[in-house]
């Protein structure tokens, strides 16, 4: 454990440090779908845009691993946050352009 | 992993670590879960999360009565926050028909010792401020009812099993399943052959593959479901809502989770759609206007696994000594969890569960003898 990792954000949105990442690997959430879920990173407003690849540089590192060794989690609509309004329209809103 | 136990549960979802942690706890700890992926990948971590009692057929309102009250201690008993919290359901009903309707739904209801009781638009607005009181006549409230967070309940359940003793194994495919004249079975996984003296198929939408694997011919349909979260907000929602397929909640993380059917029956993929979006933001912003302002986060869907009475499929298979159903849950499979995991469970030790679920057995089908749940939502 060092300073730095605890000092590390690793997850903006949901405030989680480099060491809190590695705690988990350590308790046995080794793959990046259930690590992602025990841990809750990547499940704020920028759905994991900044955190994802932080955290499975950090799984790679400490499982031995290479990056392409590790099953990444979906990528879900929207790209960023829209409000609940705009759908109420539909398609039109689109058309309305 | 060894190579021999005595009960092998496919399925790492709530019911099959549910399952086996109430047999660990009873003392019957040789026992494995195989998981083809991540634990709560399927069905259990797509879900709403809501958790109710408040159903129209009896056998349901008791099997969730005594859920509901595990669930109320679910966090000190596997020693882990699971996030249970009795927020109440909400449903809301804007048609005469559907008031009387369910006046004659809380009769039944209080009957079985569910107490909800209506409320008119005045009291439903005091449980939801947030409320539009012209979207509806009156309400249906209960307040035992509520939600948890699955992937805490699944981490709660996983860590209280293995502490016990049970093996669990992840990204690991059951693609075989043989009875033996000895009245055994041999699990072929793709991580090596199982003996086992029971299995317990688990699998939520690939119980029916299973269970085919042993000449089991599962009456199951897929429907597809989807469900969209919000970006975090204070706490200002209260219960559970529900009015026809329409549900939503704040989860404790501050989300507003729910979502409404899309008639998507007999579905072969959990792609999600452009439509279900709109059709949740009109129904949604119907009954909570305030909703229109927030931001939508993502959007997911999986399967409903429906049986021909929306019941699931629980207890032994006649003709296949020592296989055990638990799946076919038609949308409620988290919410029956915990009881689901305690009944199995004594039947697979004891031979016979605390509370009488014959009519929940496979047997049903052949016999004609179908049970009747008009309240599936979503």
């Amino acid at each position: 454990m060092t300073r730095e990792d605890e000092k590390t954000i690793a997850c903006r949105c949901e405030d989680i440090s480099v060491q809190e990442i590695k705690d988990a690997i350590h308790e046995g959430y080794a793959d990046l779908q259930s690590l992602k879920r025990y841990v809750k990173f990547g499940l704020g407003p920028c759905q994991g845009k900044t955190c994802i690849l932080l955290a499975a540089q950090i799984l790679a590192r400490e499982m031995g691993q290479t990056l392409d060794q590790i099953m990444t989690p979906t990528t879900r609509p929207p790209v960023d946050p829209v409000p609940i309004g705009f759908f109420v329209k539909g398609k039109e809103a689109d058309d309305e352009k | 992993m060894r190579s021999r136990y005595d009960c092998v549960i496919v399925g790492g979802g709530i019911s099959g670590l549910a399952i086996a942690y109430e047999l660990a706890k009873r003392g019957y700890k040789d026992v494995a879960v195989l998981e083809e992926c991540y634990l709560g990948s399927g069905s259990t971590g797509r879900c709403g999360s809501g958790i109710r009692a408040q159903f129209t057929g009896s056998d349901q309102i008791v099997l969730l009565r005594e859920a509901e009250e595990m669930w109320s201690h679910l966090s000190e008993e596997l020693g882990y926050d699971i996030h249970f919290k009795a927020c109440g359901y909400l449903f809301l009903w804007d048609t005469p028909e559907l008031v009387e309707q369910a006046k004659h739904n809380v009769e039944f209801q209080n009957k079985h010792g569910v107490m909800s009781r209506i409320v008119d638009r005045q009291e439903a607005k005091e449980i939801c401020p947030s409320l539009n009181t012209d979207s509806f006549l009156a309400g249906q409230w209960y307040d035992k009812d509520g939600m948890a967070f699955p992937f805490d309940t699944v981490t709660g359940y996983a860590q209280a099993g293995r502490r016990l003793g049970v093996d669990i194994l992840t990204t690991t495919d059951v693609f075989g399943v043989e009875s033996t004249a000895a009245h055994t079975f041999t699990v072929h996984t793709t991580q090596g052959n199982i003996e086992t003296k029971n299995v317990v198929n688990a699998a939520g939408p690939g119980s029916k593959a299973i269970a085919a694997m042993l000449g089991v011919d599962l009456p199951y349909r897929l429907d597809k479901h989807q469900i969209m979260a919000t970006e975090p907000l204070e706490q200002f929602l209260g219960p559970m809502l529900v009015k026809n397929s329409l549900y939503y909640l704040q989860t404790h993380r501050g989300n507003v989770v729910g979502g409404t059917d899309t008639g998507d029956k007999n579905a072969t993929d959990i792609d999600c759609t452009f439509e279900f979006l709109t059709k949740f933001a009109r129904e949604a912003t119907e009954i909570v206007p305030r909703l229109a302002g927030v931001k939508l986060m993502r959007q997911w869907a999986g399967y409903y696994v429906v049986s021909p009475d929306a019941h699931p499929v629980l207890g032994p298979i006649d003709q296949v000594p020592g296989f055990f159903q638990a799946n076919g849950y038609s949308g409620h499979g988290f919410m029956m969890g915990p009881i689901v995991g305690r009944l199995l469970a004594e039947y697979i030790a004891k031979g016979k569960p605390s509370i009488d679920i014959e009519h929940y057995n496979f047997r049903r089908f052949a016999r004609g003898e179908l049970l009747t749940e008009k309240a599936v939502i979503g």
